[in-house]
């Protein structure tokens, strides 16, 4: 089954890959050998692409873990496979996680590659556990049955997601020497590791209860209370930043 | 064997079960029934693990091992099934799933189903017996059936309970079904569950309750008779009597005729609309 599935994922998820970096690997192939400079420059176009093709990429493994069994009226069916839930969600989970985690891996291979010219809000410690942290807030919507609210509730909670994990961030530094570029970034780390942990419970929570009434149960859920608090959050947030609050 | 101890089991805001407990030894065949709504798929699907008690449990025959849903077969009344694989695929992955390494294709052969055709692309019929062949392929001990095969065809309705008669002949096993056409598997079955709010309302063996209801033509039958529904026309009226005494025959001035099972279903279910 693992193999199953994850035979499924990889073949898209490359597709993606392959759309958006054809072009800037084309240019690096192209231009490498005759001008260092514009080499160097299409080499941090990758740099700057593959982070977000990655993030994008893991959050979409993660909100289309049902796809399958919604849009194939299969939910009913998968739900009779022997084996316990939770060791079922795991099954259906860890094709996805191998598959960030591959990503995770070619993505500190590209950073060692280009050396130490790598900007800070790109560092690999800080994107991999955000692709991660996408591929978990994309599994918690990949409960919701209607692909529509899914689909909202996914754009909605990946940006608040983020405020969130900036807001944490700005509480964590603080406890960081000023000036110190190291202890910032184990500080944004940190906070990112808490909101992974916030969700991951969320998802773990969520998983141990799981069967065919859960999709109604988290649209009402999401309906009536998450979408809200989130929306309130993220005006919050946005509120803090433009009366006074430094960012 | 399947032993559901004191579950609750609630839809959102509307509760379904509260403390329900019911017992079906091993190699029984059991009809559930009831009107409209009253959960008989809800138990169905408690039963085949799709859905989880929010109090209680339910426990299978310690001898299908660790993995009892290995050995449970259920045909759901939505046919749930991944209608976007052809059918070789689906197979495959019912085998994969289920741990098992052979298919019998016979009922797929004999209905022309194609191999390579989408499931999507399936009559409800063959979509039917399809899932009878993917759910016979992993031999299950606990057979749940629930009243998908209302809506097939007669031909095919007799071919999947041919079906079921010609497994049940070669070995022992526990079926549950719910509201299938009475007529048809009346000889089949062992025992009678009417559902009535989320409670066991009559719970006997097919031959106790041919013997315990019958329908009484009589002008004016007397007061003290158990009626459990009635009906014929006014000037000629039927009084469907449960639980029947033999001392009553003596004391009707009228005929007393046996039922069916269906007729006796409906009985049950006639009184609860009244």
């Amino acid at each position: 089954m693992f193999k199953k599935e994850l035979r499924e994922i990889w073949k898209p998820a490359l597709l993606r890959f392959s759309v958006v970096l054809a072009f800037p690997v084309f240019l690096e192939v192209t231009t490498a050998r005759t001008a260092t400079e514009s080499g160097s420059r299409n080499l941090s176009l990758i740099l700057m692409a593959f982070p977000v093709v990655m993030i994008w990429i893991a959050n979409f493994l993660g909100v289309t873990a049902f796809k399958a069994e919604f849009e194939d009226r299969a939910l009913e069916y998968w739900l009779t496979f022997p084996g316990g839930i939770s060791r079922r969600l795991a099954r259906k989970m860890a094709s996805r996680i191998t598959l960030v985690l591959l990503l995770s891996f070619s993505y500190v291979a590209l950073c060692i590659f280009a050396g130490s010219q790598i900007p800070g809000p790109l560092n690999p410690a800080l994107i991999c556990p955000c692709s991660f942290l996408f591929f978990i807030n994309g599994s918690l919507c990949g409960f919701l049955g209607n692909r529509n609210l899914r689909m909202v509730a996914n754009v909605v909670t990946f940006f608040s997601v983020v405020v969130l994990s900036l807001g944490l961030s700005r509480f964590i530094l603080p406890l960081f020497p000023e000036g110190n570029q190291l202890s910032a970034a184990v500080g944004s780390i940190s906070a990112l590791l808490i909101v992974i942990g916030i969700m991951g419970g969320t998802f773990l929570i969520s998983a141990r209860q799981f069967d065919l009434r859960s999709p109604e149960l988290f649209q009402k859920r999401v309906r009536a209370f998450s979408l809200p608090l989130i929306l309130a959050l993220d005006i919050a947030a946005l509120v803090f930043r433009y009366a006074g609050g430094r960012t | 064997m399947i032993s559901i101890q004191d579950i609750s089991f609630r839809y959102d805001k509307t509760k379904v079960y509260d403390g329900f407990s019911l017992h079906i030894p091993e190699g029984q065949s059991c009809l559930i029934s009831g009107i409209n709504g009253v959960g008989k798929s809800t138990l169905l699907r408690l039963m085949a693990g799709v859905l989880r008690p929010d109090q209680g449990k339910i426990i299978y025959n310690p001898k299908l091992g660790p993995a009892p849903r290995k050995k449970i077969g259920f045909i759901s009344d939505r046919l749930s099934l991944y209608e976007s694989l052809t059918v070789a695929q689906g197979i495959e992955l019912h085998q994969s799933a289920f741990g098992v390494d052979s298919f019998n294709d016979s009922l797929l052969k004999h209905l022309k189903i194609d191999e390579n055709q989408r499931i999507k692309s399936l009559s409800i019929g063959q979509r039917t017996i399809y899932h009878l062949s993917l759910v016979l392929s992993a031999r299950p001990e606990i057979l749940l059936i629930d009243e998908i095969i209302h809506s097939i065809d007669p031909y095919l309705r007799k071919f999947f309970l041919d079906q079921l008669i010609r497994l049940l002949s070669e070995r022992r096993m526990t079926i549950v079904t719910v509201n299938v056409n009475f007529h048809d598997i009346e000889n089949m079955i062992d025992r009678v569950i009417l559902l009535k709010s989320g409670r066991i309302a009559v719970d006997e063996g097919i031959d106790d309750l041919k013997d315990k209801v019958k329908r009484v033509i009589a002008v004016q039958p007397p007061e003290d008779l158990p009626i459990l529904s009635t009906g014929g026309s006014p000037d000629r009226p039927d009084y469907y009597i449960y639980p029947f005494r033999e001392e009553f025959r003596r004391r009707i001035d009228g005929e007393i005729i046996d039922m069916n099972l269906t007729e006796i279903v409906a009985a049950f279910i006639g009184g609860e609309y009244v």
